[in-house]
């Protein structure tokens, strides 16, 4: 299915984007950098580079040439475009002494090279008439490699072109034409690929197409990917344990080679960063298509949430719009409900590409599970000003004190699954991100909503679930031992502070979270006394305050009948919630009252100022 | 008659699709040709062979995936090789050292499935006796009986079985009609190719009745 989506995409981009988009035989090259600009009588009339310097490098004006295939062979020249031993007959910068004394070896080398590219479009070029295939031949003919030294031109190209670094392309003056804008040129080259390169590649049935056809030995490299900088295959049998039955290369799978072209141009299209389809976690790429612009906007809003205010106002009307069930064109006529929307998980593996997630839904169905993934996650109040992409999301479940290299990458996955799918949270999200506020002991309000998310959504989807879900916002009824202990901790820390009168020192979180999360029974008598403590401290300086944070204690400590020798996960994960909720509520009720508490209770609320995704 | 039905389960599947076999990616469904693997595995004789004819798949279509160490080698079987292991009367060289020939390896496999198969049997030699074959495979499969048990495309992942084949409701997501691309029907052994079809799932169900080894249809 993922090959005949991603060839389907490419017919798709064809028709919408043909200048960008090369067709079988072809591709986008960005090595040019330079044209000769020849007259109409073959003469060499200027050098030009196709370049501009960004930063520390060259950066060339992409253009369409016919692909250029791999040089198995010493000799073997490539069509219309190629570095400047071919093209030229220079030297190679290692076969030159610093005297500038060619060796032998080199001289035969270029000698060969040069001419073979002559006879390479004489061969293609016969019978053709086009002013600039008769200004190249011409050119080709009369060139000597020693008119190099002669000509005039700017010193840094002559270095670069010394240097064989790059393409040279061609381009007729008179009218500013290159080669590749010639149909009649493109055809002869289309037609010798098939005639002789292609002429022994066996005739399968394509497992994309279905259909009988030349079927391709190798397959072309995606870029964009990461892993080897050349490239990596997404299909490649180049180790024995991988082949099947003896076949070798590209016969243990079948493919054509139109389609192989296909789907490895629209791959590396989707991987282009510049074309907003994909996303980066670490090794991993997330990429994902549409038909529509729309619905590709929308998926990426998801992945990098926007800042504009009126954006963000957009995407919550999107949502409400959603969970009313209504149709999407009546919210944004651009957006249907029909349209197919694909994506692709993929992580480098050295030379190889590997898919690691799948999947494919209409935008109905897509809408409909980010809201409930979006529901699943809210907290009042709500602890972000934009909904948290994924990579945030991701990033919570590991210590903060720890690199993001270390997310794990199946746990995308599976977060992925989980909201696009709308299966399960996996239990992993939970259990990371409790070993996580363990560790950096920062209970923020992405983690508490995380929480919630996983144990929420597990009871509403196992049937045989009947305990109840955790409460969006403060409820002072709950009962669960994991909810209450979280409260409790946390107006502990409130009071803490306020006594002190300050920030300073790791407070009661930073010394008991760990075990008073896991172990309430055993921890909770000391925090409790030393609470005592504070508060008749609190008592001499500001009663009022003391009297109110009596109350809420006594409030709490009324509905827990023992305290817990442990907590399960789940109620762990409750802890964390109830945490967040009193914290915010301390925070609320105490501001107008002492300025020093809301020092104290909102150091955790707002998610740090992490980038929401790294690029 | 020659019909059977046999409902199969599985916590795990992966019907590797033969482009994607080093970075393993599974079909949606499962293969004809895995179907087939199966069915041999609990009953079969040179006599005959299994013709998969239908494919219900209950379970919705849910992905994972792991990641594995395999190895990149194989161990060589060249007639040299062999001929010189008995000449010299040592196995020096015929061994494979897992620990320097590492490759990881992901596997993107099918979750939780539940399918039922509808196959026939197809006499191809000895007596022409179609009950007999029936009963030995029924007997078989309510025993429990196999000569290796039956996998889902790799043998990692094993099958449950029985031949209770009627209660079952198809998942929502999976109703109406899906094309699922071409998908492997089998191999034909006797070219070493491998034969395509266009597979149509129609509400879970997949059309076998008019594919066989004789080509694109």
């Amino acid at each position: 299915m993922i090959l005949t989506k991603l060839c389907e995409h490419y017919d798709f981009l064809l028709e919408k984007k043909p200048d960008e988009i090369p067709s079988v035989g072809f591709e986008v090259s960005n090595n040019i950098k330079y044209f000769l600009v020849l007259d109409s009588l073959g003469n060499l009339v200027n050098i030009i580079p196709n370049y501009v310097r960004e930063g520390n490098r060259d950066v060339c004006k992409p253009h369409i040439i016919p692909t250029r295939i791999t040089r198995r062979q010493h000799t073997r020249p490539h069509f219309l475009c190629d570095d400047t031993q071919y093209v030229l007959g220079l030297p190679r910068p290692k076969g030159v002494d610093e005297n500038g004394v060619v060796s032998d070896a080199e001289e035969r080398i270029r000698e060969e090279r040069c001419e073979a590219f002559l006879n390479l479009h004489e061969d293609l070029f016969k019978g053709l008439d086009n002013p600039l295939v008769n200004a190249m031949l011409i050119f080709l003919r009369n060139w000597n490699p020693d008119d190099f030294k002669t000509l005039e031109m700017d010193r840094v190209i002559r270095e670069d072109m010394k240097n064989v670094q790059g393409l040279v392309g061609f381009l007729l003056r008179d009218n500013n034409e290159m080669l590749m804008d010639y149909k009649e040129v493109k055809d002869a080259w289309v037609t010798y690929l098939y005639d002789v390169e292609w002429a022994d590649n066996k005739e399968k049935q394509c497992l994309i197409t279905g259909k009988h056809g030349k079927a391709t030995r190798l397959h072309n490299r995606i870029l964009g990917a990461g892993g080897r900088s050349t490239g990596v295959n997404l299909i490649s049998f180049d180790k024995p344990s991988f082949r099947f039955q003896g076949k070798s290369q590209g016969d243990n799978a079948p493919i054509s080679i139109e389609a192989m072209h296909k789907y490895t141009v629209a791959l590396n299209h989707l991987l282009d960063y510049n074309n907003n389809n994909s996303i980066r976690i670490n090794e991993q790429r997330i990429i994902f298509w549409a038909r529509t612009e729309a619905a590709t906007g929308l998926i990426n809003s998801f992945f990098r949430p926007p800042d504009d205010e009126s954006e963000l106002k957009k995407f919550y009307e999107y949502m409400e719009h959603v969970s009313q069930g209504r149709p999407l064109n009546k919210w944004n006529p651009e957006l249907e409900d029909s349209t197919e929307v694909y994506m692709l998980l993929l992580s480098p593996n050295s030379a190889r590409l590997v898919i690691q997630g799948w999947g494919q839904w209409t935008l109905k169905e897509l809408s409909e599970r980010l809201t409930e993934h979006y529901n699943d996650m809210y907290l009042e109040p709500v602890p972000w000003k934009r909904p948290p992409s994924v990579f945030y999301l991701v990033r919570q479940t590991i210590s903060d004190n720890k690199d993001s290299d270390s997310i794990d990458p199946t746990m995308t996955n599976d977060i992925l699954n989980a909201i696009f799918g709308g299966w399960l949270y996996p239990n992993k999200m939970l259990t990371s991100t409790l070993l996580a506020i363990r560790s950096d002991r920062n209970v923020n309000g992405i983690r508490a909503a995380i929480c919630k998310a996983v144990i929420n959504r597990k009871h509403r989807k196992l049937v045989n679930y009947e305990k109840e879900t955790i409460p969006m916002s403060l409820d002072k009824n709950e009962k669960g031992a994991g909810y209450l202990m979280g409260r409790l901790l946390s107006l502990a820390e409130t009071i803490q502070r306020a006594s002190r009168g300050s920030r300073a020192g790791s407070g009661v979180v930073g010394k008991f979270y760990s075990s008073a999360s896991t172990t309430p029974a055993h921890t909770f008598p000391s925090i409790l006394r030393n609470t005592q403590n504070h508060l008749i401290k609190l008592y001499k300086n500001k009663p009022g305050l003391a009297v109110n944070f009596e109350k809420a204690l006594s409030e709490i400590l009324e509905k827990v009948e023992n305290f817990p020798k442990t907590l399960t996960l789940e109620e762990q994960g409750m802890f964390v919630v109830g945490f967040y909720h009193q914290t915010n509520e301390s925070y609320r009720s105490v501001k107008r009252d002492d300025k020093v508490i809301e020092d104290g209770a909102d150091r955790q609320l707002e998610p740090t100022n992490e980038s929401y995704d790294p690029q | 008659m020659s019909r059977v039905k046999l409902r199969v389960w599985g916590d795990r599947a992966c019907f590797t699709r033969p482009e994607m076999k080093v970075e393993r990616v599974s079909y949606d469904v499962m293969t004809p040709s895995a179907a087939r693997g199966i069915l041999e595995a609990i009953y079969w004789k040179p006599e005959i062979q299994w013709v998969v004819e239908n494919i219900q798949v209950i379970n919705p279509i849910k992905f994972s995936s792991i990641l594995r160490n395999e190895i990149s080698s194989k161990i060589s079987l060249s007639e040299n090789r062999i001929r010189k292991m008995l000449e010299e009367d040592t196995v020096d060289e015929f061994y494979l050292d897992t620990t320097q020939d590492r490759q990881q390896r992901n596997m993107m496999y099918l979750r939780d499935v539940d399918y039922v198969i509808s196959a026939r049997i197809k006499i191809v030699g000895g007596e022409d006796n179609m009950g007999k074959h029936l009963d030995i495979f029924n007997r078989r499969v309510k025993r429990g009986q196999t000569f290796h048990h039956p996998y889902f495309g790799v043998r990692e992942f094993p099958v449950n079985f029985s031949n209770e084949t009627t209660e079952f409701d198809v998942h929502e997501s999976l109703q109406g009609e899906k094309d699922m691309g071409w998908m492997l029907y089998d191999f034909d052994y006797s070219t070493d190719e491998p034969v395509f079809f266009r597979a149509n799932m129609l509400d879970g169900n997949i059309d076998l009745k008019n594919e066989g080894l004789n080509g694109v249809k």
